[in-house]
C-alpha cells in the first residue's frame, strides 16, 4: 500500500519492486495494480468534484475580497470647511464662469464703437448743440412775514363826547387811537 | 348708489378738511393782554419814561404828538377768556376788556376781536367800542381831561 501511495523512499521502493518482480509474488503484483487503479479512480473523482466547487468557491472568494476591500478602505477625510473667497477671487471666478458673455459684450461694444467712429463725421471735433429749458433762478428765500391788517373799529359809543379814530402803521405794527373829546371841550 | 363705507369715508374726509381749514377760533381761546394807563401832558421838558419806550414812535404821531410828556399811571396784564369781560382797575377811573373771538387766518396774523369800555373817575362811561386788531398791534383808547390826555395802551396776543 505504501508503494502504491508513493510513501516509500527510493531504496525501499526499489527493494519492494524487486520482490514483486519475482514469479511467486504475482498475486501481490496484481493487488498493487488494483490499488493503483483504485487510487487513480479516487483521485479522478476528487478532481471532478473539486472542479465543480471551484466556481462556487471563486464567487465566495470574490465576495470575501470585496468585503476585505471595504474594510480596508481608508476613512474619508473630514469635510474641509469652505473658505469664502475674497472679492478679487470672486470677481475673477465670475469672469471665468462668464467669460463667454463678457467676451460677447466686449466684442459687441467694440463693434458698436468702431461703427460709430466710421459713421460719425468729424470724430471728436463734432459739437453737439442741444436746447434745454433752463428754469429761472430761484429767488432768495424771503423770511415769512405774516400779512398785517390795519386795526378796525367796528363800533364806537362815546356818551357825552365825540370820538375820533386814528389809525397808522409803523414798523412795529398797526395802531388805532380812539380819542374822545368831551362835548364841553374844544378839540385839539 | 354709494355704499355705506364710501359715504363714511367721504364724510370723514370732508370733516377732516373742514377742521383743518383756518377759520374762527373756538370758544375756549384765550389771549394775554397788556394794558398800560398813560397820562399825557405838555411840559417844559419832554419826557418818555423807560416803560413807554416801546411806544415812543406812536407817542410822537398825531394825535398823541399833541403832548410831549408822558407817564405810566398803571400797568397790568390780563389773561382773557373768550366772551368774559375782565375789569381793569385804573389809577383814574376803570375799564373793562373782553375777548370776543380770535380769527386765525392762513398767512396772516391772528386777528382779535375785542370789546373795550372805559369810565372816568366819576364812573361815567367814556368809551364803549368794539375793535378788531391783529395780534400784537396796539389799541389806544383815551379822552381829554382838561388839556391833558388819559389813555389806555392795549396790546393783545393769543
Amino acid at each position: 500500500m505504501q508503494l502504491a501511495d508513493d510513501e516509500l523512499d527510493a531504496a525501499s521502493a526499489a527493494e519492494v519492486e524487486r520482490a514483486l518482480a519475482l514469479p511467486e509474488n504475482a498475486a501481490a503484483r496484481d493487488r498493487l495494480e488494483g490499488v493503483r487503479e483504485l487510487g487513480e479512480l479516487v483521485r479522478g473523482h476528487l478532481e471532478l468534484r473539486a472542479d465543480e466547487v471551484e466556481d462556487r468557491l471563486g464567487a465566495m472568494w470574490a465576495e470575501v475580497d470585496k468585503q476585505l476591500d471595504l474594510v480596508a478602505a481608508p476613512v474619508p477625510a473630514a469635510r474641509p470647511v469652505p473658505v469664502r473667497p475674497g472679492a478679487w477671487a470672486r470677481l475673477t471666478a465670475w469672469f471665468s464662469a462668464h467669460r463667454t458673455h463678457v467676451a460677447t459684450g466686449l466684442v459687441s461694444a467694440g463693434a458698436v464703437a468702431a461703427l460709430m467712429l466710421l459713421v460719425t463725421p468729424g470724430g471728436k471735433d463734432r459739437v453737439i448743440t442741444r436746447t434745454v429749458n433752463v428754469s429761472p433762478p430761484i429767488p432768495p428765500t424771503i423770511p415769512v412775514v405774516l400779512k398785517r391788517e390795519a386795526p378796525q373799529v367796528e363800533s364806537l359809543d362815546t356818551p357825552g363826547g365825540t370820538g375820533t379814530v386814528f389809525t397808522f402803521e409803523d414798523d412795529e405794527g398797526g395802531t388805532a387811537v380812539i380819542l374822545v373829546t368831551p362835548n364841553d371841550v374844544e378839540g385839539i | 348708489m354709494f355704499s355705506k363705507p364710501t359715504i363714511l369715508c367721504v364724510a370723514l374726509a370732508v370733516a377732516g378738511v373742514a377742521l383743518a381749514a383756518p377759520g374762527r377760533a373756538l370758544a375756549d381761546d384765550t389771549a394775554s393782554c397788556s394794558v398800560i394807563e398813560i397820562g399825557a401832558t405838555n411840559a417844559k421838558d419832554p419826557s418818555i419814561p423807560p416803560g413807554l419806550k416801546p411806544l415812543e414812535k406812536k407817542l410822537k404821531k398825531p394825535p398823541l404828538s399833541s403832548w410831549n410828556s408822558f407817564k405810566v399811571m398803571s400797568s397790568t396784564t390780563l389773561n382773557l377768556s373768550a366772551m368774559r369781560a375782565a375789569p381793569v382797575k385804573l389809577a383814574t377811573g376803570q375799564a373793562s376788556l373782553m375777548l370776543r373771538e380770535i380769527e386765525k387766518r392762513e398767512g396772516k396774523r391772528p386777528r382779535l376781536a375785542l370789546a373795550v369800555t372805559m369810565d372816568d373817575a366819576s364812573g361815567k362811561r367814556v368809551v364803549d367800542s368794539k375793535v378788531s386788531v391783529d395780534a400784537g398791534d396796539t389799541l389806544m383808547v383815551g379822552s381829554l381831561v382838561n388839556d391833558d390826555g388819559h389813555f389806555l395802551a392795549i396790546s393783545c396776543k393769543p
